[in-house]
């Protein structure tokens, strides 16, 4: 079926699709935008059920091949030792992230040149800025002005309460002479711009029940509508169809009934996330791209970094926090910077976190070895509850063109769509830096009072941060969109998600992902009279 | 790892394999009279772990519950369930039944179902509700230990 043809067609509805949408809208385009899941039910998350911790094992799981919902497509995650987490729904995987939201600093863009390793963005942090403002009013960030880890920002709201938990942990800190800060977080403080305040509901992970994170289907989506977008849920893009002349001419998918659509459009603009673009452009083949759309570099599925991060838990002997408030509190810059003095470049962030829930708190202590089967369990478990706090290591990965996403050769979804899978390897660098990681965060923690020390490493099921599967850059063989966001190769063809990512700093990306995409939308908007040249 | 997502309302088990069940949870955490709490062998624990247990795994797991009570038979002359709770314990220790698959299958379903039961949430001094709508309070924290951080100034590189 072929529908009427639309000026903008956006495919992905999560963190980058909802912040194009809403800076294009105002050009007053035809927009259409294509997301294969559906509208979430906030009053549905598991926070407003006795039970909530369950779900997090089921319909609300973070891992796309155990959730069990038929809006999701399987990953083939069996060559790499971090396994991807998503979600496909409008608000894509914000709807579950954990709102944690630094900015990338002035030295990520300049990797190379301070550095000697992987590559220089096109683009810097001034670049960026202006972007970071307008998407951290829109989002609504709550932080503490004066970080001296960065460059002066604005602060919109007042940070999450550090709690006992964070308390406890800054006084380690402190006692090292190290740095720490409220954590930046897409989290409501205070009542804004039509959400309600961060009650603590503790269960940040499955969707927040209050409204209080910036998930983008309720902080950019009602907006973006509001001015004319319109937004097609249950659509699943199969591939992008093109003309003799390289254009795009629009995308063919399917709807809920799996009935077959073709929608033409002036303009395309991917926002997949780093698995589901290089999906998408790889199963767009046709006799002029064999490869793969927009691949004429080879490198549209190559560099996929995920951000390997350890989890270092402490045991305290009094009761903290537990689960109670948003699982961020306070960061730690220390060891972010290069220093030539350690074994690897780069560097990484605490990233410090509360307790567990009831029902997580026994599921660690067994996995640990701690809390045994019997008559001791009740004891042993009463050590635990409220009384863990810790920290995970976001390391910086760098861009290997071995770790990537291909199409696996026959694993499909409901669609019949050949489905991505994942081959990736820590590199040495990241081995290193974990190590270093936990051996400081062991101290940092036994200087805070902890009695026990529990560590996970890398964090298995942690592939949450899905970069640099179709990079950014100037020269059309060593990247796949040029500096503002278009593709070399396919001159109405538009990337806005992380799959654009050159390097991919040491912290969460998606403060820096929408700023992309608020600056990608703003470029295309000031050369609308010659988008194509 | 059963996915227990959706409570299966409809899934019964007779109640040979009730008690069998019941047997094996209250040895894995047992009831506490000074702390109040039940055991996971309780009647409506075990009933919610039946129920959010894969139906499909339930004969799999009648079937190990089954094999682990005639083990007992040959030396102690009576099946498992049918032990008072110490010999029980014993024999769980004994013979490694922590490291048994099915120990592992109903194990982290117990935990789930276990500390979501209002008796052993109110033992932890744990209102049982949900966390929404009421939340919870968080102390603010005392933004004065930031002093040391800032006394140190800037610690990012500007790459100029
Ligand atoms: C558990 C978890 C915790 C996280 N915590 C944090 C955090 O604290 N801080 C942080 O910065 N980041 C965090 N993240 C990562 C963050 O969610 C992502 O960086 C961000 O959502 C990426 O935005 P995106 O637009 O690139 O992709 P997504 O938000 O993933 O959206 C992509 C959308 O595209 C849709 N889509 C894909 N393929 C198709 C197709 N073929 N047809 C139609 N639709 C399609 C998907 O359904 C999805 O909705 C977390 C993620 C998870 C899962
Ligand atoms: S802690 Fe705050 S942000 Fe997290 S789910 Fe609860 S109300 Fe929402």
């Amino acid at each position: 079926m072929k529908s009427e043809k639309v000026d903008v067609l956006i495919v992905g509805a999560g963190a980058s699709g909802a912040a194009a949408a809403w800076s294009l809208a105002d050009t007053r385009m035809r927009i259409v935008c294509l997301e294969q899941g559906e509208w979430m039910n906030p009053s549905e998350y598991p926070t407003s059920r006795v039970d909530w911790e369950s779900r997090n094992f089921g319909s609300m799981g973070i891992n796309p091949n155990h959730r069990g919902r038929d809006t999701d497509y399987a990953i083939n995650d069996t060559d790499s030792p971090i396994s991807v987490a998503n979600f496909n729904a409008v608000g894509g995987s914000t709807i579950l992230y954990a709102g944690h939201f630094p900015r990338f600093h002035p030295s990520d863009f300049r990797v190379r040149s301070l550095d000697g390793v992987a590559d220089d963005w096109p683009i810097d942090y001034t670049t960026l800025e202006p972007y970071y403002d307008e998407n951290d009013r829109m989002m609504g960030v709550s932080g503490l002005a004066g970080d001296p880890a960065y460059p002066p920002k604005p602060q919109i709201m007042p940070p999450v309460p550090m709690g006992k938990s964070g308390q406890t942990l800054a006084e380690g800190f402190n006692k090292l002479g190290w740095h720490w800060w409220p954590s930046d977080t897409a989290i409501a403080t205070e009542d804004y711009d039509g959400r309600a305040q961060c009650i603590n509901l503790g269960g940040c992970y499955t969707g927040c029940t209050q409204g209080a994170k910036a998930s983008s289907d309720i902080t950019y989506w009602p907006k973006a509508i509001r001015n004319g977008v319109e937004l097609r849920t249950r659509c699943r893009v199969r591939e992008i169809t093109v003309n003799g002349s390289d254009f795009a001419t629009g995308v063919v998918y399917y709807d809920e009934n799996g009935e077959e659509h073709h929608q033409e459009a002036e303009i395309v603009i991917l926002a997949c996330n780093g698995v589901g673009t290089p999906r998408l452009l790889l199963n767009s083949t046709s006799s002029r791209f064999p490869n793969g759309l927009a691949n004429s570099s080879g490198l549209v599925g190559k560099n996929l970094m995920f951000h390997p991060y350890a989890l270092i838990t402490g045991v305290f002997p009094e009761e903290l926090d537990g689960y109670m408030g948003p699982g961020v509190c306070i960061w730690s810059q220390e060891f972010y910077e290069t220093d030539p003095s350690r074994d690897f470049v780069r560097g990484f962030t605490y990233e410090c976190s509360r307790g567990r829930g009831i029902v997580g708190s026994a599921m660690i202590g067994l996995g640990y070895g701690r809390i045994p089967w019997g008559s001791e369990h009740h004891s042993a478990y009463r050590k635990f509850h409220k009384r863990l706090a810790g920290m995970s290591a976001i390391c910086e990965d760098l861009p290997e063109e071995h770790n990537t996403v291909t199409l696996d050769p026959s694993l499909t979804d409901s669609n019949g769509i050949p489905c991505p899978k994942i081959s990736y390897t820590l590199s040495e660098n990241s081995e290193k830096m974990l190590e270093f990681a936990i051996a400081r965060s062991t101290e940092v923690l036994k200087a805070s009072g902890a009695e026990d020390i529990l560590t996970e490493c890398p964090i298995a099921h942690g592939g949450w941060h899905l970069m640099g599967t179709a990079r950014m850059g100037t020269d059309p063989e060593k990247s796949v969109v040029n500096d503002w966001g278009r593709s070399h190769d396919v001159r109405n063809l538009f990337i806005v998600d992380g799959s654009i990512f050159v390097t991919s700093a040491g912290v969460n990306p998606t403060r820096t992902i929408q700023a992309l995409a608020l600056y990608i939308a703003d470029s295309m908007k000031k050369r609308i009279a010659n988008l194509f040249d | 790892m059963p996915n227990n997502s959706e409570i299966i309302s409809n899934v019964t088990i007779d109640e040979k394999v009730r008690l069998q069940l019941g047997a094996l949870l209250d040895t894995m955490i047992p009831p506490n009279d000074y702390l109040g709490v039940p055991g996971a062998g309780d009647n409506e624990i075990v009933l919610q772990v039946v129920r959010s247990l894969r139906a499909a795994s339930l004969q799999r797991i009648a079937d190990a519950l089954e094999e682990l009570d005639q083990s007992t038979v040959g030396e102690l002359n009576r099946t498992f369930s049918e032990l008072p709770q110490h010999e029980r314990e014993e024999w769980f220790g004994k013979h490694d039944l922590a490291r048994h698959e099915l120990v592992r299958i109903v194990g982290s379903v117990t935990l789930q179902c276990y500390y979501c039961d209002s008796r052993v949430l109110e033992s932890l001094g744990v209102e049982p509700r949900p966390p929404f709508p009421k939340g919870f309070e968080v102390q603010q924290g005392d933004l004065s230990l930031l002093e040391p951080v800032r006394k140190r100034g800037p610690i990012y590189r500007d790459p100029g």
